[in-house]
């Protein structure tokens, strides 16, 4: 029972495979701090998506104190004290845009303000799944396509990854693109360490999956009949049954082989991290990635996605304390994991940021929460930012307002998906000409690129 | 013993396997997690629901969830009161919603055999953001069971169905799904007949649960053929789920592959769900499970915590397909590293018995193990049903024929067989 004790402990802390991780030598501390960090891969880029699971309330997220459009007034009034985020909570963290508008952050985002304040994060307000820009009435009379089922967690949580029409994911079709440029290597351009992920699927990329326990094969004493068994294992993968269902777990199985063997290898040297994560769920998954970031020369890589998620966001009810416990781990584990890039020196070539399946009301529902909505702000945090700023632009908070497309406080997306990843992807290396095959709909809009990186 | 053990007992051992398994597909459908309601007091009557119902009628099943105190803490129904124009409030839109996604009709129009009807070729929408308001509002006004209250909301208690109190009922005029509409005046129980049996006699709602239910247990891409049949029986006998599951079992398109003559189709079987796969290969060697039994641990690590679905779209979607376009539930658990998780529980199985924590007797596979093909014959009746193909059969008796010592032999070949994808993928 001990060893199944040990691993099941791992898991449910979220440690994952670190133990073993862990176990190639340290760096000692003083040895860190005096070396000169050497960047070996001067060309090297990562982006990492966070997914919000559940549709996060960007309402409370980052809230308009003053500013050109509207002040607190408009949102405490919609929100009142059943959703409302108390003003003096929010003076302590504040933020302002280049425009001059202020606005505060909630209470539990204050690390995130500190790298507002080090120039490292931006927010991009409002965005939500488009298919063609348009206005309320339009929407309204249904005179524009829109994306087929609005609000409903299983169609917006796969359009977020595959952008609206598209049936594989744009982290994956962007790899199709860029994998060539991590040749001669064979690992996968993709990973998650948050389970299958369509994200990173794309036409003719698959990605590996890092988890617990999932990185070989156990059982080879290396004894003849172990030997023979296990070249008994590869052989019965390679039987083609005829059914298709039957050859995609062998491709599985085949896939988590040579992946396992090749991550191994390159982390029984790789050293273990100085940075300190947060033991939390997201804490443990991007302390993962910064794990294999830090041995990606080994792997040979130049370009790396990878996938990363947090549930629990879907807040029907009792809204606030589940917020305020969700934001504390989402912004201690992006802290953390900003850390981590500078330690590797890698803090202009990685672009964190989130996605979520769509905002919610702005007006409370009678179980002191909210309901699915649309457009919602999304965070975006590298060195490689143009400067911090609040981009897109921001909903008139009011109920049946000009960006109020049902009367609870359902804001118009004004900034596509298409443009807010085509601008990451852009960033990574997808070129203009290529933009428009990853993103069907970006033709449609006459900004591609929204500038923020 | 823990709920997930009991679980675990009762799927092995209990008498009423038939009834264990659909229960068990029908909590993959009426889902709650605990996530939000893990406590015994909560999840042990919802399954037992789920296992009182499972041969029943769908309305009955869907009535009796409705009103699970459980459920109406998964999903919010339970003290979801009328609007509140001095809080700004409205009816929490949860329950309404998916009670139409997931539990009934699902997002778009169907036709009998489960196809999708097309509007400029779009699928058709079942309903819109307008219905799931009014259905929101219909489902006002439900309390935890206990005191008769004129006002307010009772404590939590999870004994029973929940209770109207009607001052939180909304009363008002409403079109709910498929433009039933509800006049002024209703009470609670009114309004909520009235929409158990709006999505009871939907046109999707025979297709819907006949493909959840083959999807569970049958296979994951049934031709329309089939699916209509099985629609049909659902129409016929007024969703008597007796009847609908024996129907499902017995198709002709179920029974591919039990005569040699009629092989499954290519795209034929599912794969087995991680609590399935350690459950069935425990069977298929005999082993017998202790009270304290770690099987919900080792599911965990393949990607399927019992009782702890990520969300109410389940421990993986209906819906999830292969990049290849091909429905293949399942395999959202099945990703490259848990594949070498399932790979490495059969180890764990075969060589530790799961540490320690199940009692399995090799016995009647070693006495047959002087003979590498007489034991592979019976690993092959235990576990294949005897339809084991002959390439894999003469690849697991030449492996193990290396091993000099019985135990190790019936140890290596039912490796090959369970870490096989012809076994993984049930079929």
């Amino acid at each position: 029972m001990t060893n199944f004790i040990t691993r099941r402990t791992l898991l449910r802390f979220g440690a994952g495979s670190l133990g073993i991780l862990g176990a190639g030598g340290r760096l000692s501390r003083l040895g860190l701090l005096n070396a000169q960090v050497i960047n070996p891969t001067p060309n090297y880029k990562a982006m990492v998506c966070i997914f919000l699971f559940g549709g996060n309330d960007g309402n409370n997220l980052i809230i308009p104190i003053q500013t050109g459009l509207q002040s607190y007034s408009n949102y405490i009034g919609v929100r009142g004290s059943t959703l409302g985020l108390a003003s003096n909570a929010l003076a302590q963290t504040q933020i302002t845009a280049s425009s001059g508008d202020v606005y505060g952050l909630h209470p539990s985002l204050a690390p995130l303000q500190a790298l507002y304040q080090q120039k490292v994060l931006s927010v991009l307000a409002n965005v939500g799944t488009l298919v063609k820009p348009l206005n309320k009435q339009q929407y309204q009379q249904g005179q524009v396509p829109v994306p087929t089922n609005l609000f409903s967690h299983s169609d917006q949580q796969q359009q977020w990854q595959t952008s609206p029409g598209s049936h594989t994911g744009w982290g994956g079709r962007a790899i199709d693109i860029l994998q060539a440029l991590n040749a001669p290597s064979s690992f996968p351009t993709g990973v998650s360490v948050a389970g299958n992920s369509l994200f990173l699927t794309g036409q003719s990329s698959t990605p590996a999956s890092v988890t617990n326990g999932g990185l070989g094969l156990d059982g080879s004493d290396g004894s003849d009949a172990a030997n023979a068994r296990d070249a008994a294992f590869q052989q019965i993968l390679t039987f083609d049954s005829g059914m298709s269902l039957i050859q995609a777990a062998n491709r599985s199985t085949n896939d988590g082989i040579q992946a396992g063997k090749e991550l191994n290898a390159a982390l029984s040297g790789g050293g273990a991290l100085q940075t300190v994560f947060p033991q939390t769920g997201l804490g443990a998954q991007l302390q993962q990635v910064a794990q294999i970031m830090k041995v990606r020369t080994t792997l040979g890589m130049n370009r790396q996605i990878f996938f990363c998620s947090q549930g629990g966001y879907d807040t029907h009810t009792d809204q606030l304390p589940q917020q305020t416990s969700l934001f504390g781990e989402l912004a201690g584990a992006i802290a953390a994991f900003y850390n981590a890039t500078m330690e590797l020196g890698l803090a202009n070539q990685v672009v964190t940021f989130t996605e979520s399946e769509f905002g919610r009301t702005c007006q409370p529902d009678t179980g002191a929460g909210s309901d699915h909505a649309w457009g919602s702000h999304q965070m975006i945090v590298s060195g490689a930012l143009k400067g911090a700023d609040v981009y897109g632009k921001f909903p008139l908070i009011a109920l049946d307002g000009p960006d109020d497309v049902t009367g609870r406080g359902v804001w118009l997306p004004s900034t596509s998906l298409d443009q807010y990843a085509a601008t990451i992807a852009s960033w990574f290396g997808v070129g203009d000409s290529s933009l428009t095959t990853v993103f069907p709909n970006l033709m449609n809009f006459t900004t591609q690129k929204l500038g923020f990186v | 013993m823990n709920q997930q053990s009991e679980f675990f007992v009762h799927a092995m051992n209990g008498p009423d396997q038939l009834r264990q398994r659909v229960a068990f597909a029908l909590s993959q459908i009426f889902v709650v997690s605990g996530l939000k309601t893990g406590e015994p007091r909560q999840m042990v009557p919802y399954q037992n629901i789920l296992l009182q119902d499972a041969f029943g009628t769908y309305l009955n099943a869907l009535r009796d969830v409705t009103l699970s105190p459980t459920q109406g803490v998964y999903l919010d129904m339970v003290n979801n009161d009328k609007a509140d124009a001095t809080a700004g409030t409205a009816p929490n839109e949860n329950y309404g919603r998916e009670v139409m996604q997931l539990f009934s009709i699902g997002t778009a129009l169907l036709n009998p055999d489960g196809s999708t009807q097309l509007t400029g070729g779009q699928p058709t929408p079942s309903y819109d953001q307008t219905t799931i308001t009014n259905m929101a509002r219909a489902l006002t006004g439900w309390t935890f069971p206990g005191r008769a209250i004129t006002h307010g909301h009772n404590p939590e208690n999870y004994t029973g169905p929940m209770i109207a109190v009607e001052i939180n009922h909304d009363e008002g005029v409403k079109t709910i799904v498929g433009g039933k509409n509800l006049p002024a005046g209703q009470n609670a129980q009114q309004d909520l007949d009235a929409v158990l049996q709006a999505l009871a006699t939907h046109q999707n709602t025979a297709p819907f649960i006949a493909l959840r239910l083959i999807e569970h247990l049958v296979m994951s891409n049934p031709s329309p053929a089939y699916i209509g049949r099985i629609s049909q029986v659902f129409i016929s006998t007024q969703g008597d789920l007796s009847q609908v599951v024996r129907a499902l079992l017995l198709d002709p398109e179920a029974r591919q592959g039990d005569d040699p003559g009629n092989p499954p189709q290519p795209n034929g079987g599912h794969l087995r769900e991680p609590l399935l796969f350690v459950l069935n290969m425990m069977r298929n060697i005999n082993a017998t499970v202790v009270t304290n039994n770690p099987i919900e641990g080792l599911a965990a690590d393949m990607g399927q915590t019992l009782f702890y679905s990520p969300s109410v779209f389940n421990y993986y979607s209906p819906l999830y397909r292969l990049s290849s376009g091909q429905l293949a539930p399942e395999f959202q658990t099945l990703s490259s590293a848990t594949a070498l998780v399932r790979a490495n529980v059969v180890q764990d199985l075969i060589a530790r018995n799961l540490d320690g924590d199940i009692h399995w007797n090799m016995g009647p596979f070693t006495q047959l193990a002087s003979s590498p093909p007489d034991l592979v014959n019976a690993i092959d009746n235990a576990f294949m049903f005897g339809r084991m193909p002959a390439a894999l059969k003469s690849e697991i008796t030449a492996a193990i024929n290396v091993a000099t010592n019985n135990a190790d032999r019936v140890r290596n070949a039912i490796y090959l067989i369970a870490t096989s994808s012809l076994y993984q993928v049930e079929h």
